[in-house]
């Protein structure tokens, strides 16, 4: 997991596999960054190739801290799986999906 | 806290009433001269720490550490150091694997000596605290334990035409599985199977909130698309930020077999149609409950036949791993496979088919989730 600023959107990119054994490290490091300031952020899924019940969790823990703090959460480059997992979990209708990382950054309203 | 008490055993009454002399200021100290009278002496005074002579006439010292704690005379956890004028390692070697957790070489040094007494005094409290806690936790996990199983049907509707089936099997004393059925006067039958996110205490105590919304919620209405939004709104203001749970939420007539539901982000339950041999999967719903306000969810209909089968499951199936977390999951499509192979036995076998089969893939790996399963067949 590595953490990029670019301007004012904070980039997170997610590792080969968002499981059961990383989801509680993204989630706490999210929810740190939230709570200090209002949190533009773009999870960018491009090096995940397998996303569980539990990396799911950590997302909607994660956009909910943000939320919650005035903050707002972009996904990008989900794999077919993550987009299938989405999809199934119905949680496209809450997540902000995007194909290209530059449209995601360029995304946040101000 | 006390003084704590050490036993000295030392057959030599010089050396004897020398560590006495050191350790008096600070602890509590008791001696004995022989390892027959450490024995006797422990079990009377129930020693924080034993400093133990090996060579003695009678019992040496690695027979007395055996003694001690063979007996259970004192409790493993105390801390024995070996008194040793021996300077060969492999008496030393021997004594720590006799269970010794330090030695001292004679003469004795009086700094050396007293850092080592307090040092493993300090580890002793240190580790008594920590079981202490570890014993309240398992109280609340056990009390954790109990409220989930209150939380569980006592037993099935027994109903001409339906027939239920359940595998449990928390990963933890108090996992985050759960299951309800309910028979509302109109003879509708309500069936529901939730997964809250964690295991453990608080998810117990989730099962049980959600326990109460469910029943008030459905009080008025088992309509699913309605009972769904309902409980989404209550469980969004009732649930921590992290939580969240999924739910599948089915309601079957048992005369017209008229079967609606509705999917909360849960696993898709797979739908045996004993007409073609098909299996469809229930997908008609929206979001996982609690995690966000003012979700809307679609309602899935369909008639049911004799010999139909409905496979509700959580997520710990098909994420289920073998040992090390070598290569795929369980996966959906074995699932379905093997479901499907057993779907002509009797419901509890056709699960117990399931469950060996995963059994037999994950071989030795603990679940890291858990394993739930509701089968609903129409005879």
């Amino acid at each position: 997991m590595d953490i990029e600023k670019r301007g004012t959107v904070t980039i997170i990119r997610t590792d080969e596999r968002l499981d059961a054994i990383v989801a509680p490290q993204f989630k706490d490091t999210v929810k740190k960054m939230a709570e200090e300031s209002a949190l533009h952020l773009v999870v960018d899924l491009a090096k995940t190739r397998f996303i569980d019940s539990s990396g799911c969790g950590a997302l909607v823990a994660s956009i909910r801290a943000l939320l919650k703090n005035g903050g707002e959460m972009k996904i990008a480059r989900p794999s077919a799986q993550a987009k299938t997992l989405f999809e199934l979990t119905r949680l496209h209708r809450v997540f902000e999906i995007f194909d290209d990382l530059d449209q995601a950054v360029n995304s946040f309203s101000s | 806290m006390g003084r704590s008490k050490i036993m000295v055993v030392e057959d030599h009454p010089v050396s004897r009433k020398m560590l006495e002399a050191m350790l008096r200021r600070n602890y509590d100290v008791v001696c004995a001269s022989s390892g027959q009278e450490a024995v006797q002496l422990a079990k009377a005074t129930r020693p924080d720490l034993v400093l133990l002579d090996i060579e003695m006439p009678g019992m040496d010292g690695f027979e007395t550490v055996e003694a001690l704690r063979v007996g259970g005379v004192i409790d493993l956890a105390v801390p024995v150091i070996f008194l040793t004028a021996r300077e060969d390692s492999a008496s030393k070697e021997q004594g720590l694997e006799a269970g010794a957790v330090d030695y001292i070489t004679k003469p004795y040094d009086k700094h050396e000596l007293s850092i080592k007494v307090k040092n493993h005094l300090a580890l002793y409290e240190a580790r008594k605290e920590i079981d202490a806690k570890n014993r309240i936790m398992e109280r609340e996990m056990e009390m954790a334990s109990q409220l989930q199983k209150s939380l569980l049907p006592a037993s099935f509707p027994a109903d001409d035409r339906l027939e239920f089936a359940v595998v449990y099997k928390p990963v933890s004393e108090a996992g985050g599985d759960f299951y309800d059925l309910i028979q509302f006067p109109n003879s509708w039958l309500a069936f529901a199977q939730v997964d809250v996110s964690g295991h453990g205490v608080a998810s117990a105590m989730i099962g049980a909130m959600f326990k109460m919304v469910f029943h008030s919620v459905t009080r008025n209405d088992c309509t699913p698309s309605l009972v769904l939004a309902a409980l989404n709104e209550e469980l969004f203001s009732v649930l921590p930020d992290s939580d969240f749970l999924t739910l599948f939420y089915g309601t079957i007539h048992p005369d017209s077999l008229d079967f609606v539901f509705s999917n909360a982000g849960h696993p898709r339950p797979f739908l045996y149609r004993s007409r073609d041999g098909a299996i469809e999967e229930l997908s008609a719903g929206g979001p996982l409950l609690g995690a966000f306000p003012g979700m809307v969810y679609d309602e899935g209909r369909t008639r049911l036949n004799a010999g139909d089968r409905i496979l509700v499951f959580t997520d710990g199936i098909p994420e289920a791993c073998k040992p090390g977390n070598e290569g795929e999951p369980y996966s959906l499509e074995r699932l379905k496979r093997i479901f499907h192979e057993h779907v002509h036995l009797p419901p509890a076998e056709n699960l117990q088919r399931i469950m060996l089969d995963l059994e037999e893939f994950a071989g030795e790996t603990v679940f890291e989730d858990d394993v739930t399963m509701l089968l609903i067949s129409v005879r």
